[in-house]
């Protein structure tokens, strides 16, 4: 595991969708590095001096909002969420 | 390295395609570049996973929550900032959508192909009295059905005014939430509504290796190359010809023009161009060039080619236009609780037209398409309620298979002063890039007010639970048409009625650009016509 997933998958933590989303991690960085509103949260989280911070601690409330959004978003654009979806009723 | 060919053909896009193609086979010496190469077929998986495709659809400028939006993001798309013919969009300015591959922006395209109708080339739409077709439907009607025979256009004759019928292949049937949809709104139309099934480029032939396989999303790159482009339709029977070449990763840079003595204008003497991988000039000397780069890219060529003499591009640039929609989405509660149906044929089956009132009272007609899909992007969340999980993934598996969306169009209203203007930005090649000023009309507004208003009322009555406008920003339509504009003289246009621009002998334009107005329908059928008519003219011409 490398050091950038294990950063995303504690920034994910803030989401009550984390656990859904744990293939998807190795992603993770590079999405957050493309996009104009991750990235500076994902360089802020690269950056935390302090690493005994968890988000919630770190970052301020409409940047949680954010994360969450985006961890929300990844579950249900995930190929685990369409294929649960496909089938059944 | 210097090439002399009899014919240069710009672009592989829907009329450069076209076009290299009759002229190949009808035995010319046709040079045909493109910038780009050929996509793999690996660029259009679209049933791969967002995760195999690796962004889930969240480009630079996504924000969160993902609200809809009209926002096409491919790996094709030219990054504005390196590669793209115009200066970075400011916000909420024209986005202009260009692919620098073979095939240009079909390779994108969802396929539909609706022909022009007499109505449309006689000029009815009151708001274009600067831009007029000067050529009828009769001029068209057999490079339409042509180009139907070589694209294999699906659809039923259906002997309506608004959308004369052409040589159709049979399409696939209504699906279950076609049905609903329609069934929902028969009775509640009026007599100048009327549903049809929908026409498209796409290859339904059984014994075929490329037919369609139903993933349902023809607009996202056509998984099977069922979908008409040149690359797979038309150019594996030329290839091998010794009469016709194709030069990919060479871009056009300039034409350079020769003044004549004689009252023919001017002459292009050498296509320009550079290779895109050496880095090397490329000059062509060709009895015939043929830009058929697209609207916007077209313009920027002569724009930069005649800069130091503006006279050589009068009027080239003005009238740009888009067509203008109103894209309404939904998710349609009858379906919800009842199996996924794994069928998802081409996405949208279903085609409505008619007319309807602006707030003058004054009518106008439209087009529309009836578009379903699994939800690849959960856009819907950004709408939802704060809910708790169990209860938010319920509704979002019914959503995920129930979605609807409506996208109606309305014919244009071109303004000179939307226009492609050179800009002080070069690309990544050196070229100056182009800006575009753009504007929609009150009119263009008033009537995609009314079409929003009016596919709302018809997912409302089809059990669409809410209906999302999700807006058309300028650009968006990916109809680019109006800046070489056709007309019958000089004052009128930049090309005449057979392609030939007006102020030279050899150089010729065949792409959206010399579309003078946009009706209400799809705009690419038209283009394709108007590229084998002129192939037709040049052969008879020129060989």
């Amino acid at each position: 595991m490398s050091g950038h997933d294990s950063l995303a998958r504690r920034l994910c933590q803030v989401s009550p969708y984390a656990s859904r989303i744990e293939p998807l991690i190795g992603l993770i960085p590079e999405i957050m590095e493309r996009n104009d509103q991750l990235r500076p949260i994902w360089t802020a989280w690269r950056q935390n001096a302090t690493p005994d911070l968890t988000p919630r601690q770190y970052f301020a409330r409409g940047q949680i909002k954010v994360l969450c959004d985006f961890v929300e978003y990844l579950y249900f654009a995930s190929d685990a969420f369409a294929r649960s979806a496909r089938r059944g009723r | 390295m210097t090439l002399r060919p009899k014919f240069c053909v710009i672009g592989t896009g829907a009329g450069g395609g076209i076009l290299a193609y009759r002229l190949a086979k009808a035995g010319a010496d046709v040079l045909v570049i493109n910038s780009g190469g050929i996509p793999a077929q690996s660029e259009f998986q679209n049933e791969l996973s967002p995760e195999q495709k690796g962004h889930f659809e969240i480009g630079p400028h996504t924000t969160f929550p993902v609200r809809p939006e009209i926002c096409i993001v491919h790996p094709l798309l030219a990054d504005a900032r390196r590669r793209s013919s115009i200066e970075c969009p400011r916000e909420g300015g024209f986005h202009h959508y260009q692919i620098h591959h073979v095939n240009g922006l079909q390779n994108l395209w969802n396929g539909i192909c609706l022909r022009y109708s007499e109505d449309d080339f006689a000029n009815r739409n009151p708001y274009s009295e600067d831009c007029r077709w000067p050529i009828s439907l009769g001029d068209l009607a057999d490079h339409y059905s042509e180009v139907e025979r070589l694209a294999l256009v699906v659809g039923e004759r259906n002997g309506l005014r608004q959308f004369p019928d052409g040589s159709f292949l049979a399409p696939r049937s209504a699906r279950q939430i076609d049905r609903v949809f329609i069934d929902s709104n028969a009775g509640s139309l009026g007599p100048d509504l009327f549903f049809l099934e929908n026409r498209k480029a796409v290859d339904l032939r059984p014994d075929s290796t490329q037919k369609c396989v139903a993933c349902g999303n023809c607009g996202r790159g056509c998984r099977s190359g069922s979908v008409y482009k040149f690359s797979t339709h038309l150019l594996p029977e030329i290839r091998a010809l010794r009469n016709f070449r194709l030069l990919e990763h060479t871009r056009a840079i300039k034409l350079t023009a020769v003044d004549c003595d004689n009252a023919e204008g001017f002459s292009i003497s050498h296509v320009v161009a550079i290779d895109e991988r050496a880095g090397r000039i490329v000059e062509i000397e060709a009895d015939v060039v043929i830009v058929c780069a697209g609207a916007i890219e077209s313009p920027r060529l002569l724009l930069n080619s005649f800069a130091d003499d503006r006279s050589k591009a009068e009027q080239v640039g003005e009238f740009l236009q888009d067509s203008p929609r109103a894209v309404v989405g939904t998710s349609l509660f009858r379906l919800w609780f009842r199996p996924a149906n794994e069928d998802r044929g081409y996405g949208d089956h279903i085609l409505l037209g008619g007319q309807i009132k602006d707030s003058q009272g004054k009518r106008f007609p439209f087009v529309g398409q009836f578009w379903s899909d699994f939800t690849k992007v959960p856009y819907y969340l950004a709408e939802m309620p704060r809910l708790p999980r169990f209860l938010l993934e319920t509704i979002s598996r019914q959503v995920f298979k129930s979605t609807a969306t409506l996208v109606l169009f309305s014919p244009a209203v071109p303004q000179r002063k939307n226009k492609v203007v050179l800009a002080d930005g070069v690309d990544h090649f050196g070229q100056r890039q182009v800006r575009i000023d753009y504007e929609t009309s009150e009119i263009e507004a008033d009537h995609g007010r009314r079409l929003a208003a009016l596919a709302r009322r018809m997912l409302r009555k089809a059990s669409g639970y809410i209906a999302d406008d999700v807006g058309s920003p300028p650009g968006s339509g990916v109809h680019y048409a109006g800046t070489c504009r056709m007309a019958a003289d000089p004052k009128g246009g930049v090309v005449n009625k057979d392609l030939k621009y007006f102020k030279s002998k050899n150089l010729y334009v065949c792409d959206g650009s010399v579309m003078p107005v946009l009706s209400e329908k799809h705009p690419t059928l038209t283009i394709m016509a108007l590229a084998h008519r002129l192939a037709e003219r040049l052969i008879k011409t020129y060989t």
